[in-house]
């Protein structure tokens, strides 16, 4: 009955628990809130129609945003975010080669992009969502897809550039 | 676009493609898992007609009040040393049978041999908040608040009905830290 969940679950895990890591910056409360998405996704009869798999992204971005209200519905608390890659274990910044130095500075732009950017670029080049899913799941014309996406592009581009001026 | 903006673009796309993303715990991936095959199991129930059950629900709200006017009855009476025991076949349309013996203070429904009934499972269980706390001796507890929800199923083989509870609850564990 729920192959298709398994299917998705997956295929798409680690896009799945990314795009609840960009929106609640917590690991514990990401895998909550996948976990919350499917306990609703269960109740359906069966595959949604259209892209299953936008529909499903769509679920945990919304069961992310519910995460965040609990949270704040809560007495305040101290968020330390997360990054949603995984960093190299510490070596000696001497010996650590050039291209771990541009991929540390690399995660570090995109964890600090603003949420809706870095949303798109989760969905888009790590999940490997077309624009067209990418606006399924966010709810928003493809066209301010592509814009955000580009804009998130040109931004870490231009704090590339930057850090390299500094060097 | 300039060809060459557009290129460092498309370069710093490629990079961020082959950035290592963050797996998911084990513990997620056996929580859905999980999920997925409870979810499988109630459809491998043989179900009544939707009149039979209801039919049976009314007869299982009306044992309930019986029984509820048998109790203060008996209860605004001088109990005997070994009170009778209601024991009824909760889907039947009878009212409940006294049928003598030790007392006993399990409900009707739930103790007649024909139904067969399963223990409370806990069926599912998320971790809602966590935090450190330490006591004034400097021992160090980890509080827990948990969201249980537990099930019971209840399954009279003779009518084919069966009825199942999920009942959710909160509960606050609380875990010693060992202290060096």
């Amino acid at each position: 009955m729920n192959h298709w969940l398994e299917h998705i679950y997956r295929e798409h895990r680690r896009g799945l628990f990314a795009l609840a890591m960009s929106v609640v910056h917590e690991a514990a409360t990401a895998e909550d809130a996948v976990h919350e998405a499917f306990a609703r996704l269960i109740k359906l009869p069966g595959p949604p129609d259209g892209d299953a798999g936008a529909y499903v992204y769509r679920a945990v971005r919304n069961a992310a945003i519910d995460q965040i209200r609990k949270r704040g519905s809560r007495a305040e608390q101290v968020v330390v975010a997360e990054s949603i890659f995984v960093t190299p274990s510490d070596e000696d910044p001497a010996v650590r080669a050039e291209s771990q130095e541009m991929k540390l500075m690399l995660m570090k732009l995109i964890d600090d992009l603003p949420d809706a950017e870095r949303e798109v670029i989760v969905l888009r080049s790590l999940a490997g969502l077309s624009f067209k899913e990418v606006a399924d799941v966010v709810d928003r014309p493809v066209s301010t897809i592509a814009s955000r996406y580009r804009k998130a592009l040109d931004t870490v581009k231009r704090q590339m550039e930057a850090a390299h001026a500094r060097t | 676009m300039h060809e060459r903006e557009q290129g460092q673009l498309n370069e710093i796309e490629s990079r961020v493609k082959d950035l290592p993303l963050r797996e998911p715990s084990q513990l997620l991936d056996e929580r859905i898992a999980s999920m997925l095959s409870n979810a499988a199991q109630p459809s491998q129930v043989n179900r009544p007609s939707r009149w039979a059950m209801t039919a049976q629900l009314a007869a299982l709200i009306a044992l309930i009040a019986a029984v509820g006017i048998v109790l203060v009855f008996q209860l605004s009476e001088p109990s005997p040393s070994h009170g009778p025991v209601v024991n009824a076949d909760p889907l039947s349309a009878d009212g409940p049978v006294a049928t003598g013996g030790q007392g006993n203070r399990l409900g009707p429904s739930m103790i007649n041999a024909n139904n067969a009934i399963t223990p409370v499972n806990m069926i599912w269980s998320r971790d809602l908040t966590e935090e450190e706390l330490s006591a004034p001796s400097g021992a160090l507890y980890r509080a827990v608040v948990r969201e249980v929800v537990d099930q019971q199923t209840w399954h009279n083989p003779e009518t084919g009905t069966t009825l199942q509870i999920n009942v959710p609850r909160h509960e606050l564990v609380v875990i010693s830290l060992p202290t060096y």
